[in-house]
């Protein structure tokens, strides 16, 4: 009569009920829209010198339209360098600087410079990698106008052919925090970090790492040149068209046509 | 006996129940709001719209703003300018919008896509990829004695005194345009440095710690601390420099500004001070690359004594305060547009302020206020106005310029003006 009734026990089904329900909490919290909108995060466990490869990988694991993307990217250099790609295990025709290609994000591209514009330098070439580790998002239709600007320096180059080795990690500034640097300088905005540091956690700090290039003096051997473990298995890209400058004006002649206006033409194109 | 108390344990046993489930609803409420991961895989034609941007600022109209065509107020003194070479005689039809579709995978630069950004984000996105000019960011502007406080670099403000003496401070909207800058952090290497390191810590050190101690002594350390150029680079000092050490006063009046309309500006709301409904998507358009330039260059307005109320947010089409007193009303709208809504560094763009007094009461003392931000530079001898105003240009915090243009004449209810300037892309 005046016994209590039994403490009320959690059954098998609320706890698994309980669990259930965390796990549904955890997902909507990773599927909402905030965290995906995250087009970047910062590299916490990752530095430059890591593998080539692994951070743009990483990167795509972390989701968003970034696999199979080819972004556009333009490698600039000094006035008379020539670059190539690797294309079905061995380097493409080399064009002169700048060259513009879509390149796969996660992705490595070795490149093969050629013509150093260097005094005593003739004929030797370089070998650096190009990893692409995030990507733009242009207006629809004017990516090609809007690449990753890649520059390699003439500095860069004299040090590697003295033997170090140069890691350059090419970042989107953060407007807010940009270097109020002049619009038309001979270079892209770049310091020098010791080599203490880690330029990758600098350049997450000062706005989101897009490319990392890789660039050391050592030469393959001929017969390496062709190797897939070389070449990082010949990725695709799109190749741009070249820019094209516009010729100056031809002279005109005195009858106010062209000086190569065709005979029998009146006045030629005016 | 006992029934009270087992009412009551019966009452507590129905709210923990409730309680139990006050989560698993919040669960369901939460994924019944996502929306699928597999968006980007679907088809672009079976795919809905995006919301556009222009749209939700359509919707987002202020309360008592006309949303649609309205006449056209007699050419007066808000029209300063004469032979407008391109405004058309009629209503300029709107170009019938491509379907929206995602973004597909695979596809390569140059093939039609559309603007991308992840569902519930609002563009413009990514915002790192964007300059921004106007608005007002946090610290807000505020009036203060003799000038502006809470200035943040890409405001646009503008300053006023109501007819009851109050001074406002009030923004005007964000223009955005496309216009991404990359940089490199640089590291040089070399392999003696490498070998030192390895050698030193890893076999030598365990046994012999006093032969260790010495060889890591020899000042390796110290030069690689030693690089530390950034801040020389970075410096703001060259950019003061060609700002000049003070401010430049220039009197600025109706003599100075440009006749004509640009093409960006041909619009009634920029030339008639009229909002017609149907220019909205192309104002939208405008002021979208108006708001990618500044996020404290928006244009800030002050009353004295008296904060206005904001009745639109910052990055709708244009932005009305509102101080309601005794004399009346006064109320100020404020567009700003840009000229292209993407550009390369080196580029130049230009900026049109559109201020209109649409209250009913006299807006005196009326300053505004454009603080650039660090990769827009001020192009000397630029600035326009159609009312008599005294500008100025001085150097600011972001290495950049801090425009003003201080109005000569009160705005008289139906009046207004633009403003024009001209910067760089750095």
């Amino acid at each position: 009569m005046g016994a209590k009734p039994p403490a009320p026990t959690r059954s098998a089904g609320g706890r698994r009920g309980g669990t259930v329900r965390m796990l549904l909490i955890l997902v909507a919290v990773l599927w909402s829209p905030q965290v995906r909108a995250q087009p970047s995060s910062p590299h916490l466990y990752f530095n430059a010198r890591t593998p080539p490869g692994l951070v743009g990988t990483t990167r795509i694991h972390r989701g968003g339209p970034v696999d199979n993307y080819f972004q556009p990217v333009e490698i600039r250099g000094p006035a008379g360098l020539h670059v190539a790609l690797a294309e079905n295990g061995a380097f493409s025709d080399p064009r002169p600087a700048p060259l513009t290609a879509g390149l796969l994000i996660g992705r490595v591209y070795r490149l093969r410079l050629t013509e150093i514009p260097l005094v005593n330098q003739e004929g030797m070439e370089l070998f650096p990698t190009l990893e692409i580790v995030d990507r733009t998002y242009p207006p629809p239709g004017r990516e090609a106008q809007f690449p990753i600007i890649a520059e390699i320096t003439l500095d860069d180059l004299r040090l590697a052919l003295e033997g170090k080795f140069v890691t350059r990690v090419i970042y989107l500034e953060d407007p807010t925090q940009a270097v109020p640097a002049p619009a038309n300088g001979p270079e892209q905005p770049w310091f020098d970090v010791p080599p203490n540091q880690d330029p990758l956690a600098t350049a997450d700090v000062l706005g989101r790492p897009v490319a990392i290039i890789r660039l050391g003096g050592r030469l393959p051997m001929p017969e390496e040149q062709a190797d897939p473990a070389f070449l990082f298995g010949c990725p695709p890209f799109v190749p741009y068209p070249a820019k094209v400058k516009l010729l100056p004006r031809p002279p005109r002649t005195e009858s106010g046509g062209l000086s190569h206006a065709l005979p029998g033409v009146a006045g030629g194109v005016r | 006996m006992n029934t009270p108390n087992r009412n009551r344990r019966n009452r507590i046993g129905l709210f923990s129940r409730a309680l139990r489930r006050i989560p698993a609803a919040g669960c369901l409420l939460v994924l019944c709001s996502c929306r699928p991961l597999g968006t980007w895989n679907h088809s672009p034609v079976a795919a809905p719209p995006l919301p556009s941007p222009a749209l939700s600022q359509m919707d987002a109209l202020p309360a008592g703003m006309p949303s649609g065509p309205q006449p056209a107020r007699p050419a007066g003194p808000i029209v300063p300018v004469q032979n407008i070479e391109t405004a058309p005689e009629t209503v300029p039809e709107i170009a019938a919008m491509p379907p929206y579709a995602p973004l597909p995978l695979g596809m390569p630069p140059g093939m039609p896509q559309t603007h991308w950004s992840p569902p519930g984000v609002a563009a413009p996105w990514p915002q790192d990829e964007f300059l921004a000019d106007g608005g007002d960011l946090p610290p807000f502007a505020a009036p203060s004695q003799g000038g502006v406080i809470g200035l943040n670099p890409e405001d646009a403000v503008a300053q006023y005194t109501a007819s009851d003496g109050k001074t406002v401070v009030q923004p005007f909207n964000r223009a955005f345009i496309y216009s991404p800058r990359f940089a490199a952090v640089r590291q040089v290497v070399g392999v003696q440095q490498n070998d030192q390191a390895e050698s030193t810590a890893g076999v030598h050190l365990p046994t012999h710690l006093a032969q260790g101690n010495e060889r890591l002594e020899p000042g390796v350390g110290t030069q690689r601390y030693q690089p530390l150029g950034t801040t020389g680079r970075r410096g703001a000092g060259l950019f003061l420099s060609r700002q000049g050490d003070g401010a430049v006063s220039q009197a600025l009046g109706p003599k100075g500004f440009s006749d004509a309309f640009k093409p960006y500006e041909n619009l009634r709301a920029i030339v008639n001070g009229v909002m017609d409904s149907q220019e909205i998507p192309t104002l939208a358009a405008s002021v979208q690359a108006a708001m990618a330039w500044s996020s404290d260059q928006a244009v800030q307005i002050i009353l004295d004594g008296t904060a206005a109320a904001e009745a639109a947010a910052t990055t709708k089409l244009h932005t009305v305060y509102v101080v309601k007193s005794e004399h009346g009303e006064a109320k100020l709208r404020l567009i700003k547009t840009a000229s292209t809504d993407a550009a390369q560094p080196g580029d130049i763009v230009d900026f049109t302020l559109r201020f209109d007094n649409v209250g009913t009461a006299v807006i005196q003392r009326a300053v505004i206020i454009d603080n650039l931000g660090p990769r827009l530079e001020y192009e000397p001898n630029s600035a326009q106005a159609s009312v008599e105003a005294v500008f100025s240009a001085q150097a600011n915090e972001a290495g950049s310029s801090l425009l003003q243009w201080e109005l000569d004449r009160p705005l008289k209810p139906g009046e207004g003006g633009i403003i024009r300037f001209r910067v760089k892309i750095r």
